[in-house]
């Protein structure tokens, strides 16, 4: 197994997908501090238009809440960056057939999609903190770290739906035959949610809900307001990874 | 518009990863002939168009052959 | 030999996709170390029999025997005993060959220094020791080359090989075939084809498949001796002679009952007489040289593997 890991840690920095991921989420790192940085000159623009129709916007004051907010509005763009590169983690095997001669060395089904499996959630993991230890930095350095409140928890909790978003994609990559249906099939998911998250009485127990992060310190949300949709998120990410193996167990390679 | 001096701590990293970025994804299409989709040109244009990071994205996952 | 003194052992298998059944109760018995030949024509089931042996499909009936151990659908352990080669192989291509032989062999559970030492024998073995290249580029016959040496890493008992030369050229077919040959030392080789000639050269035993059941199974000289007796064919410079041979025959076998066919026909150009009973030559020899006959040739024929395959597939 620690082979068949080592093969796909290879085929990540080998394709170049990783160096990419990694420029990717550097960038947007970089930018949630900026954007902050250039809010007040942003409204400062604005308002001079607003100010034309009558309305007048005061002072704003960049906090480092600024660079979070801006932190949590970014976290989908590079979860579905993630998703659009690893829609072909399995499909492209599939594909060209090189895993029928790994099934055919012996090495058994349920050994290639947990690998597969530990490989994407370590991608998801090291590049959401790479994605956080930058923003964290410029915002400590900047703003300091104050009025944000559980901000670890709200970043816990952003990583864990990454991690259920990753379990679909491989439930799906062990349902479709090519990466177009894998992503469909995760993009539906992934927006499904967030629709849901608009019906009030299902809203606050769905995955979904574990973006809502920032509430921690705006709104004056306390973790144990997150405990039912993180069950809930777990109990998902279980149901995906076992259907997943029982699938890719009996699918045709 | 707040001071360039300002912005450097930001623009320099956003601008090295944004040349890293355009360079790996140019390179690669550079050196190679075939692709799923499209041709060399479109590529280019697609790259750069959209370089910020959608366009080299977006030639990895359509553009870039299998092997 | 006891049953299980066979390394692979095929017993009533079917098989069908949807209405069309595939494979209707094929029965395949390979002794071990030797080349077996496994022939049919484009679709006659082949493949189909091969991924059932590894697994890679369920059955709808029948039972296949690797080493003794059944086979089953999914993680069959059975596959620890067999090496593979697809028809169209394909790997890791941002690997190394060397690179991927050692993947291979952590995936086979092999010790490292068994690794190291196996797969610069085999990389030698198949003429890509000195290659440092990463697979991407690599030709057709290349690829051939390096499933060979994979396929036979963990030193399998049964070597299974779908068509390894089908999509090559003269020359890598030629290479194919020596490796295989070399191979047959240390293993036992299953191999599918469709080109006779490749089984005429290197394989001990061959069968014959068509339309889902074995028709034919032996050594190659079983197979030749089975079907259809030598023949002679005699080329006569005129045309006319040729019905005066016939004529005799007819005459020297006494009987005009008796289809001619069955002893001799006589080609389209009237020129060549096939001979089908050997035991007339003799006396035709005579009756050509009495009557001064002029003759361009007597050939003996002998049945070739596509005469069989064609006659037994009709």
């Amino acid at each position: 197994m620690t082979a068949f890991i080592k093969k796909e840690c290879m085929e990540l920095t080998r394709t170049g997908k990783l160096l990419i991921l990694g420029i990717i989420f550097i960038f947007f790192g970089i930018l949630n501090p900026a954007m902050a940085k250039l809010t007040p000159w942003l409204y400062e623009m604005l308002s001079d238009q607003f100010a034309d129709q009558g309305l007048v916007i005061g002072e704003v004051t960049v906090t480092a809440l600024t660079s979070w907010t801006q932190f949590f509005k970014n976290a989908p763009m590079v979860l579905i960056v993630a998703i659009l590169l690893f829609s072909g983690l399995f499909t492209n095997e599939y594909h060209k057939g090189t895993l029928v001669q790994i099934v055919t060395k012996g090495l058994s089904r349920n050994k290639i999609f947990i690998s597969k499996l530990f490989t994407v959630y370590g991608a998801w993991t090291l590049l959401y903190l790479v994605y956080t230890g930058i923003t964290l930095c410029y915002t400590v350095y900047f703003w300091g770290n104050d009025g944000v409140t559980n901000l670890a928890f709200g970043i816990f909790m952003y990583w864990l739906f990454g991690i259920f978003t990753m379990s679909s994609l491989v439930l799906f990559s062990a349902l479709c035959n090519n990466s177009g249906q894998v992503l469909l099939g995760t993009g539906i998911i992934f927006f499904a949610f967030i629709l849901l998250s608009y019906i009030p009485s299902i809203k606050n127990i769905i995955p979904s809900r574990l973006m809502d992060g920032l509430t921690l310190s705006t709104e004056g949300a306390v973790p144990s307001d997150f405990t039912e949709a993180l069950i809930c998120t777990f109990i998902l990410i279980a149901f995906c990874d076992i259907i997943g193996v029982l699938v890719f167990n009996r699918r045709k390679l | 518009m707040p001071d360039i001096k300002e912005m450097l701590p930001f623009l320099i990293p956003l601008i090295i990863a944004e040349i890293i970025l355009l360079t790996v994804t140019l390179r690669h299409i550079l050196t190679h002939k075939n692709y799923k989709h499209g041709n060399r040109t479109l590529w280019v244009i697609v790259a750069i168009v959209g370089m910020e990071f959608i366009g080299p994205v977006i030639y990895f996952l359509f553009g870039k052959e299998d092997s | 030999m006891t049953q299980d003194n066979y390394i692979l052992r095929i017993e009533n298998l079917e098989k069908s996709f949807g209405d069309k059944k595939v494979l209707r109760g094929v029965n395949l018995s390979v002794p071990p170390k030797k080349v077996f030949g496994f022939v049919g024509k484009n679709g006659a089931g082949k493949t189909t029999t091969m991924k059932l042996v590894l697994g890679l499909m369920t059955a709808n009936a029948g039972e296949i025997f690797v080493n003794g151990e059944k086979v089953t659908y999914g993680n069959t352990k059975t596959n620890r005993f067999i090496g593979y080669l697809p028809d169209v192989p394909e790997y890791y291509s941002f690997m190394t060959p060397k690179e991927y032989l050692s993947f291979c062999g952590e995936i086979t559970k092999m010790d490292k220094k068994e690794i190291r030492t196996r797969s610069e024998e085999l990389l030698k073995l198949v003429g890509l020791g000195e290659e440092k290249h990463r697979i991407k580029g690599f030709s057709r016959g290349m690829k051939q080359r390096l499933g060979i040496a994979q396929a036979l890493l963990n030193r399998p008992k049964l070597l299974i090989c779908d068509e390894p030369t089908s999509a090559l050229d003269p020359l890598g077919r030629k290479e194919i075939l020596d490796i295989l040959v070399a191979a047959k030392e240390e293993t036992t080789i299953l191999f599918s084809t469709h080109i006779l000639s490749d089984v005429e050269h290197i394989c001990d035993e061959m069968a014959l498949l068509n339309e889902g059941k074995i028709i034919m199974q032996g050594s190659i000289a079983e197979v030749k001796s089975k079907r259809r007796r030598n023949s002679m064919e005699i080329q006569l410079e005129r045309k006319e002679d040729s019905d005066r041979i016939c004529r005799f025959i007819r005459g020297s076998i006494k009987t005009d009952r008796i289809n001619i066919d069955s002893f001799c026909t006589i080609d389209k150009s009237a020129k060549c007489i096939i001979l089908k009973d050997e035991a007339l030559l003799p006396d035709i020899l005579r009756y050509l040289a009495d009557n001064s006959i002029p003759l361009i040739r007597i050939e003996k024929q002998e049945a070739t593997l596509e005469d069989i395959f064609l006659e037994a597939i009709k």
